[in-house]
């Protein structure tokens, strides 16, 4: 049988709001197993390019494939293959936790023990198995995500898509809601998660695609991307005197940009390896400044988003 | 995720109940033919049923109709067992009936898939298992339960009406099934106006619209049924009763599917065949309409059945065609893998494909077949001489209204193709276009001849596109010189504006099957593993896939 490689693919996705061009020719496939953080600003094209994966909405052009299906031509087949769970929780009212995986359960076509035994599954996977019983409204922000996580992937789907599922999650919350990504791509799944906090992304998925108006700015591992897209790292100094005296210095040598003073604390990037961060700081005290401290770190994710994109909306 | 347990009771209930009595077998038998239920009825009964709006209104009923009951024996007293109570006690029980049935349940459903809309919920639906159709009729089926909850509450009371004088058990029968009926039909029509608007405001207007309709439908109704009970009862000797009740039950039942099948049509997914279904209603319609007029004719010819069958077709596909004219012609590659493939399927089925070409010919054939049957059927009457033998008005009629209706329709659809050449023109503008078009050409020509001409008679050459004076004339003096003209130079225009889309339907004709892909065949074989994955002929019109 001919099972396609990549679980989520999509092929030159365009979806056009009158002269908006909300999603602008985005390819990119997710393998069984694998966890795809999909990161762009506000407006970025994220929540359209998941809607059309999740057969809520149609590409102006291009095409979207779940397991092969497309979300064109075949939608229920990439129902039955996909979970996804939006940014709103979308609950009912009267209804327990219970009777609410239950019903979507049903909704699945699941019957019978089949259907017991996932919404029993669901329940322990979720840690919702003690809140069985309550009302679906008088969940916590936490336990609702939990809930919402639980209606995906109630019906078992070899791809998920969340759409900001860390969002208003305190701490503790966040990292059971990591526990259970990873245990879910352990299991197969592919995941599409987007999120606004880069660093719950940078420690869940294999993969990163950041977005902006519409286009893919780059993607690749976590690791490529922070290497691909600049090697420089931010060096941070505390000196305890002629701070501005130590700016204009370091503004003449090379290797060194975006100089920031910030009281007796001076930042810049450095383009160089850690032997030539030595030889800075040799030279520095040679100068005669009083530095009190020196601290290099590589760039996070948040700051290559930060580089990557221009914060421009359309 | 952790293993399941099998043998645990919540996740296999008859695990912890292979000794249990009958009352858990029963139970587990009720939960398995849960299974087969639609889940929106399972979900909406359970969620009805604990609401407190619910309680409040069934405990209302049920007191009410209890005090009306202890009010009426009360008034009836002493002879409440000579005096015939029946009636006015009945009476009673429909008054306190009719709000939960009447107004309350229709809305109940409104607000059910509006408040899907609403709190996004819709979306999380129409992403399961699920079809359209099948999220309508859960919660058609979750009206009809409360509405028999409603009922079962007030019939000891209703029956107790029957152990009374003054009415008998038919009329009981046929107002509750009427008041069930029309509780129903309010219901898909609560369901269709759900759908019109996604907009907050406009979804507030049309509540206050909704309810206050509904409040006068039922308030009418009441009354009807009030009349009937009290003073009028129903003529079911008549051997008229049964064939108007059979008749309007089948244009009932076709009417309640064709809301159904319009309201799933406006929240399916977008690449999903919308128009199909609704047209085979059409020709369901159609056909009874035919039926009905028909039999009508044979029992009773000294009445104009055939001028009453022309407006009232004439009316019906005026008003689809006007919708069906602004389809667009988009079939998914999905919807292409059932169209008909032979050379016979093709040319009787392609016309319930999408698209305003298919549409209009649609209509207009549908009409000319109607034409055919009822001008053959007067024929038939007049050459058996059943009716006198002199020319019939209502024959001219029909083909008059033929010509305009494709007159109308065909110039309404080139309009439209020829505006969404530069905007876009949604089904409800083109709709309203051949509104526009139809009141333009009728009352147009009769401002334009009686105010600035000053002309009051009927004039063929002023008057040849007022479709409302020129159907008067001929059906009221048949075929005079100036209705002749305007028959024969409307014939001609149709035939020209007929022609004229004949040429443009040649691209939504000629769409052809396509073959499912292989990943698609792929998944069908996993699916069902005992099916021939060499495609069969379905249907004597179909023929095996050469692929």
């Amino acid at each position: 049988m001919s099972r396609p490689q990549a679980m989520i693919e999509l092929r030159r996705l365009f979806r056009f709001f009158g002269e908006t061009r909300a999603v602008n020719d985005v390819s990119f496939t997710v393998a069984p197993g694998q966890v795809l953080g999909f990161i762009g600003p506000n407006g970025a094209g994220k929540t359209t390019t998941m809607r059309i994966l999740a057969t809520l909405d149609l590409p102006s052009r291009g095409d979207a494939l779940v397991d092969g299906f497309s979300v064109i031509n075949d939608p229920d087949r990439v129902r039955l293959r996909l979970g996804f769970m939006p940014d709103f929780f979308g609950t009912y009212a009267n209804v327990n936790c219970l009777e609410y995986l239950d019903f979507f359960a049903r909704s699945y076509g699941l019957a019978g023990v089949t259907r017991r035994r996932a919404v029993s599954r669901t329940l322990r996977f979720t840690g919702l198995d003690d809140l069985a019983e309550k009302p679906v409204r008088a969940l916590s922000k936490g336990m609702k995500q939990r809930l919402c996580l639980g209606r995906a992937m109630i019906h078992d789907p070899a791809a998920l898509i969340l759409d900001e599922p860390a969002a208003g999650l305190d701490p503790r919350a966040r990292i059971e809601l990591r526990r259970m990504i990873r245990e879910l791509a352990a299991e197969g799944k592919a995941l599409l998660i987007s999120s606004h906090i880069l660093s719950e992304l940078a420690e869940m998925c294999d993969q990163i695609a950041i977005i902006e108006r519409g286009q893919i700015l780059a993607m690749g591992s976590v690791d490529d991307v922070l290497h691909g897209q600049s090697t420089q790292r931010t060096i941070r100094l505390r000196v305890l005197e002629h701070v501005e005296a130590l700016v204009g210095w370091l503004a003449e040598r090379e290797l060194l940009s975006d100089v920031v003073a910030d009281g007796e604390v001076v930042t810049f990037g450095h383009r160089g390896d850690r032997r030539e961060e030595a030889a800075l700081l040799r030279e520095l005290i040679q100068a005669g400044f009083v530095v009190s401290e020196f601290s290099s770190q590589k760039k996070s994710l948040e700051d290559i988003f930060m580089h990557v994109t221009t914060g421009a909306v359309q | 995720m952790t293993a399941a347990d099998p043998d645990s009771p919540m996740e296999n209930p008859a695990a912890g109940k292979r000794q249990a009595g009958w009352s858990e077998s029963f139970d587990l038998a009720l939960e398995r033919g849960g299974d087969w239920l639609n889940p929106i009825l399972v979900k909406e009964a359970r969620q009805a049923l604990k609401s407190r709006q619910f309680v409040v209104c069934f405990g209302l009923v049920l007191g009410l109709g209890w005090g009306w009951s202890l009010l009426g024996i009360a008034i009836l007293s002493p002879g409440v067992h000579y005096i015939p109570g029946g009636a006015m006690m009945l009476s009673g029980y429909v008054a306190i009936l009719a709000v939960p049935v009447l107004v309350i349940v229709p809305f109940i459903a409104f607000r059910s898939l509006a408040s899907e809309v609403e709190d996004g919920t819709f979306e999380l639906l129409s992403i399961t298992a699920l079809n359209a159709r099948q999220i309508v009729t859960g919660k058609m089926g979750s009206a009809a339960i409360q509405l028999l909850i409603y009922f079962s509450a007030l019939s000891p009371c209703v029956a107790f009406t029957y152990l009374l004088r003054g009415v008998d058990i038919i009329t009981i029968a046929a107002v509750l099934v009427y008041g069930f009926l029309a509780s129903l039909l309010a219901a898909a029509i609560g369901l269709l106006c759900a759908t019109l608007t996604r907009a907050r405001v406009w979804q507030g207007f049309l509540s206050i619209a909704l309810v206050l309709a509904l409040f006068f439908f039922g308030l009418w109704l009441v009354f009807g049924a009030i009349f009937i009970i009290t003073e009028e009862s129903l003529p079911y000797q008549d051997p008229g009763f049964l064939l108007f009740n059979v008749g309007a039950g089948a244009l009932y039942l076709s009417v309640v599917v064709m809301l159904v099948l319009a309201t799933a049509s406006q929240i399916t997914f977008a690449s999903e065949n919308r128009s199909t279904r609704i047209r085979v209603v059409m020709l369901v319609q159609q056909l009874l309409w035919t039926g009905i007029l028909v039999t009508a004719s044979l029992m009773d010819p000294d009445k104009y059945w055939i001028v009453v069958a022309f407006v009232g077709a004439g009316l019906y596909w005026a008003v689809m065609g006007s919708f069906l004219i602004g389809e667009e012609a988009q079939l998914s590659p999905r919807a292409q893998r059932r169209l008909p493939q032979s050379l016979l399927g093709r040319v009787v089925f392609t016309w319930f494909n999408p698209g305003s070409g298919t549409g209009y010919v649609f209509c207009v054939s549908n009409f000319l077949a109607l034409t055919v049957v009822f001008i053959f059927v007067d024929e038939m009457l007049r050459l058996t001489s059943v009716l006198p033998a002199e020319v019939s008005h209502g024959a001219w009629f029909g083909l008059l209204m033929l010509a305009y209706l494709t007159f109308y329709l065909g110039s309404g659809r080139l309009l439209v193709l020829a505006l969404r050449r530069f905007l876009q023109v949604t089904q409800l503008a083109a709709a309203f276009i051949q509104l526009g078009l139809a009141f333009v050409g009728s009352l147009g020509s009769w401002v334009f001849q009686t105010w600035v001409l000053d002309i009051s008679s009927y004039q063929a050459g002023w008057q040849l596109f007022n479709w409302g004076w020129s159907l008067a004339e001929i059906a009221d003096d048949g075929i005079t010189t100036e209705s002749g003209l305007t028959l024969v130079l409307m014939s001609s225009l149709a035939l020209l504006l007929l022609g004229a889309n004949l040429l443009l339907v040649v691209p939504e004709a000629s769409a052809v099957r396509l073959i499912a892909p292989e990943r698609v065949l792929d998944d069908d074989a996993v699916l069902a593993p005992k099916m021939d994955r060499t495609v069969s002929a379905s249907s004597p019109w179909d023929e095996v896939d050469a692929g």
